[in-house]
């Protein structure tokens, strides 16, 4: 999975994503689901604990879909069902589709994401929508260095944090005191880094050489139609 | 010699509506030159440089007049891609054409002819990784050929290779210049400007990078280089140029020859000739007497010898009644704050400190943390109060770190006393808490490295105001816990009574309930504190006017210059009543008028009982100024005596004779010892 062109693979799954959102199929996305959280597991090189962490958020959100689905649907239906949990209900068979296509859903989308976000490197896909997709270079350096700076403005909320405890100035987490300082700074870099830029001959329109291609193979069509392919077989036969 | 580079009669405006920063300038550079543009802080020699290298007006301002950019035209007759107007060339012929103007070449082409590095090195770069940022550059010259290989060769060339893999993050001030300048080279441009490169590295840094630029100056690329300061540049410079607010710059240049000669020129401009001007600082500090003076960014001939740091602009705040008593301990032309602070007679020379020599921190076993890891271990010193301690090291090495955990704001475990109350360590925690930093014993103050991020206020003025409110709120409603006479004399310090300092020192015995009363006696509430605020606005003022501030009252903070943004941090900092005072690289781009206006106003501080503690990378500086000296290196605080700083010194700035010479007749270091006998220096 960490061979494909990112590029192409986010427009892969963009296009999957799309298909399985024209209806609700339970079993198909459920079946997504788990496969492609079973791959990304299975793709050596991936951050297995940060991976189930990152479940995490999702699970709940499926969870509370469904619940809320179940007890707060619509109603109506022949087939009731009386339970004494949580004060007396009556829970539905209609409830229980309905919550149990919204939490699939959820996790289906998921489990598409999670397949992308752990087998996929910010840089790669920059470069790649560079020379795949046509992305401007001025655009694609100025996402790559937005994205190299978020540990310095980290650091740098911090910093004038403590700046301003060391003047006893009390300041909530995100007041005005804490952000302008860093905005300022924000747009002194972004100036100082487009002088740097240019003072190193980046050029918007002048012909630029590539030093990290990022090719695109026969794999990368091949997973395009494979998922799709099997995602509309799955809506038509199962 | 060809002319590279030349501009005619240049003006340029930041804002149209005030005055221009220089008008009707001339100025060219030769191929293969090494020129050096010196001006005091704020003349506009770093616009000037933007303006030659081509990034103003594009980044900022409004420009009239002419850069051109002189050279050969290729063989095949064709322009460089952006570039216009040359005259026709048959191809196969070399063709010497006119100049160029700068404004018709695009960022690529211009790349090929100069580049520019700029002093602040950590927002230069786009890139994650040091090689990456080597192919970027690459990239854009659209370079055919091996590209990784290439970028390989660039960095085996400024010594870089083995950190070719590393984050761009982690590397020290040194190390991020010297990715700028293989950058520079990747485009193989013909000259570079160079926006003072040393301003924030440490000797061994700037001694390698001095040493790596002589070497590209020999093989043919050009220079020019704005800096403050001479010392690295001597060896292979070609002229010096001073800035000037308009006229023909070469036709005031200076070749090394007449440089030699031409002290007093750099002495009336205020910048740094060599480090005798530490002199004059070195022996006030021993000697104890401390001079009057006020930050004249205009003064003409503040141009003494250097041996002297009073200057004939002395006792301009309203402080002081001025007294040309002759000076007992061999400087000349020195004068007192006022008659009743005689000067005190040298006891030690090197660790003589002021105040009744009680200590004001006080560390045992101290762990830090940087992060969730500890970064110092085991470290045990003593400062003691109304001293001056200098922390040197390299880059990296944790003198911030160190500064910012006595500041409060840094995690660390163990025994830390500060002012004889114990510091809250903390283990999980973030240090001290807000509410508890206001009521520390007498304040710590800290000036970080940056000092853009401790601006609070909207113009300079309400700086200043802030803090002096917060503090007269502070000693109105004191806590139980400050109810101390330290704290109290720490008040005193900053009253403008115009006494001398005998007065300042004794303690206002009074309680608060008494400055209750005697408010109450004067009128109703509001008009007495509307009284209160014109006072301390006046105050504001006094302070901003002697620290050369005042024209930009109503500016906002972050619309000075670096060496302005400085001193505004420096003095909301002092106005602030510490006993503590943290500084963290306080001469960074300053000229040496400023330089030597902090540290004469510290020195007066410190003097009434301040205690300051100062990470420097400036060793010249540090020796002359400070009482003790300690040495972070390896995670270890080592104070240094007085031969084992020399020997530090010699080590890390090789070009520099600062060894033991005499100073106007006083040796600098402890007399009887020298580096080889067994008594000098603490073995530890």
């Amino acid at each position: 999975m960490k061979k494909l062109n990112p590029g192409w693979k986010l427009l892969s799954l963009i296009i999957a994503s799309l298909l399985l959102s024209t209806t609700f199929h339970i079993r198909l996305n459920l079946l997504v689901a788990a496969a492609c959280l079973t791959v990304t597991f299975c793709t050596p090189g991936v951050d297995r604990r940060r991976l189930l962490l990152s479940m995490i958020p999702f699970l709940l959100a499926a969870l509370g879909m469904f619940t809320a689905g179940l007890c707060f649907g619509s109603g109506g239906g022949t087939e009731g069902v009386s339970v004494s949990a949580f004060g007396q209900r009556t829970l539905y068979a209609s409830n229980l589709t309905t919550a149990m296509q919204l939490s699939s859903r959820i996790l289906a989308y998921g489990g598409l994401g999670m397949l992308y976000a752990f087998t996929s490197n910010a840089f790669e896909l920059v470069m790649s929508l560079m020379q795949q997709f046509k992305l401007p270079p001025k655009f694609a350096y100025g996402i790559l260095a937005a994205y190299h700076f978020f540990p310095v403005v980290q650091e740098e909320y911090f910093i004038v944090g403590s700046a301003l405890k060391v003047r006893g100035v009390k300041a909530g987490p995100v007041s005005p005191k804490r952000l302008f300082p860093m905005l300022v700074q924000a747009m002194e870099r972004s100036e100082s880094l487009a002088m740097a830029m240019e003072s190193r001959g980046f050029e918007e329109n002048a012909p630029r050489a590539v030093a990290f291609s990022v090719p695109v193979g026969l794999a990368d069509y091949l997973f395009l139609a494979g998922l799709n392919g099997a995602i509309l077989a799955g809506l038509t036969l199962l | 010699m060809s002319k590279l580079l030349s501009c005619e009669n240049l003006t340029f405006w930041y804002d149209q509506k005030k005055a221009p920063v220089f008008s009707g300038i001339s100025f060219s550079v030769s191929q293969g030159e090494m020129v050096l543009l010196m001006g005091p802080s704020g003349c506009g020699k770093s616009t000037f440089a933007y303006c030659m290298a081509g990034l103003y007006p594009e980044y900022a301002g409004h420009m009239e007049g002419n850069i051109y950019l002189h050279g050969e035209m290729a063989v095949t007759g064709k322009l460089p891609s952006g570039s216009y107007g040359a005259p026709e060339a048959s191809a196969g012929k070399y063709v010497e054409t006119e100049k160029y103007p700068l404004s018709g070449y695009g960022p690529a082409a211009r790349a090929r002819k100069l580049s520019i590095l700029f002093q602040n090195p950590d927002n230069q770069f786009c890139m994650d990784r040091v090689d990456h940022e080597v192919m970027f550059a690459l990239e854009n010259m659209n370079f055919q050929g091996d590209i990784r290989r290439r970028a390989r060769s660039l960095l085996a060339q400024v010594g870089l290779l083995e950190e070719e893999m590393s984050p761009i993050r982690i590397l020290s001030g040194g190390m991020k210049q010297k990715l700028a300048l293989c950058t520079a080279l990747a485009t193989e441009a013909q000259m570079l400007v160079l926006d003072e490169p040393f301003a924030n590295l440490d000797p061994a840094s700037c001694a390698s990078l001095a040493a790596l630029l002589a070497k590209l100056n020999r093989q043919g690329t050009t220079l020019l280089v704005v800096d403050h300061r001479p010392d690295w540049w001597r060896p292979f410079l070609s002229r010096v140029v001073f800035m000037e607010k308009e006229g023909d710059l070469d036709a005031a240049s200076m070749s090394p020859r007449e440089f030699e000669a031409g002290k007093e020129a750099f002495l009336a401009r205020g910048l740094f000739y060599d480090d005798d001007w530490l002199g004059g600082i070195r022996l006030s500090r021993r000697s104890g007497c401390v001079e009057e003076t006020a930050f004249r960014p205009d003064a003409p001939g503040a141009g003494s010898t250097g041996q002297d740091a009073a200057g004939p602009d002395a006792a301009a705040g309203p402080d002081a009644p001025e007294s040309n008593a002759p000076d007992p301990a061999g400087g000349s032309g020195k004068q007192y704050i006022s008659d009743s602070q005689p000067c005190r007679k040298p006891e030690t020379i090197w660790s003589d400190t002021s105040g009744s020599g009680e200590t004001m921190v006080s560390a045992e076993n101290l762990t830090i943390f940087h992060g969730k890891k500890p970064f110092m271990e085991k470290l045990s010193f003593q400062i003691p109060k109304g001293s001056v301690t200098a922390l040197v090291g390299a880059c990296g090495s944790g003198k911030t770190t160190l500064l910012h955990a006595l500041a409060g704001i840094g995690r660390y475990k163990g025994n830390l006393q500060i002012h004889g109350r114990t510091a809250k360590g903390s283990l999980w925690g973030r240090g001290r808490t807000a509410k508890e930093s206001l009521q520390a014993n007498g304040r710590i103050g800290l000036v970080f490295q940056n000092p853009r991020f401790q601006f609070l206020g909207q113009t300079v003025e309400e700086e200043i105001l802030m803090t002096l409110e917060a503090t007269e709120r502070g000693r109105r409603k004191p806590d139980k816990r400050e109810m101390t006479a330290n704290s109290k004399e720490t008040g005193q310090r900053w009253q403008t009574d115009g006494t001398g300092s005998d007065q300042k020192r004794q303690t206002d015995r009074t309680g608060p309930g008494k400055e209750k009363q005697a408010d109450a006696a004067v009128g109703n509430p509001s008009a007495q504190i509307q009284q209160k605020e014109s006072i301390l606005t006046r105050k504001a003022h006094e302070l901003l006017a002697g620290f050369g501030l005042l024209p930009y009252i109503k500016d906002s903070p972050y619309a000075l210059s670096q060496g302005q943004q400085r001193r505004l941090a420096l003095l909301a900092m002092l106005v602030c009543d510490c006993s503590l005072m943290l500084l963290d690289e306080p001469t960074y781009a300053q000229d040496e008028q400023a330089t030597r206006f902090i540290l004469t106003l510290l020195e007066q501080q410190v003097a009434q009982g301040l205690t300051v503690i100062m990470a420097t990378h400036d060793l010249a500086l540090a020796e002359a100024f400070a009482d003790q000296v300690f040495l972070v290196d390896k995670g270890n605080v080592r104070e240094l005596s007085a031969c084992e700083l020399q020997e530090y010194m010699h080590r890390a700035m090789p070009g520099h004779a600062s060894d033991c010479l005499p100073v106007n007749g006083v040796r600098n270091f402890r007399e009887g010892t020298c580096c080889n006998t067994p008594e000098g220096g603490n073995a530890k």
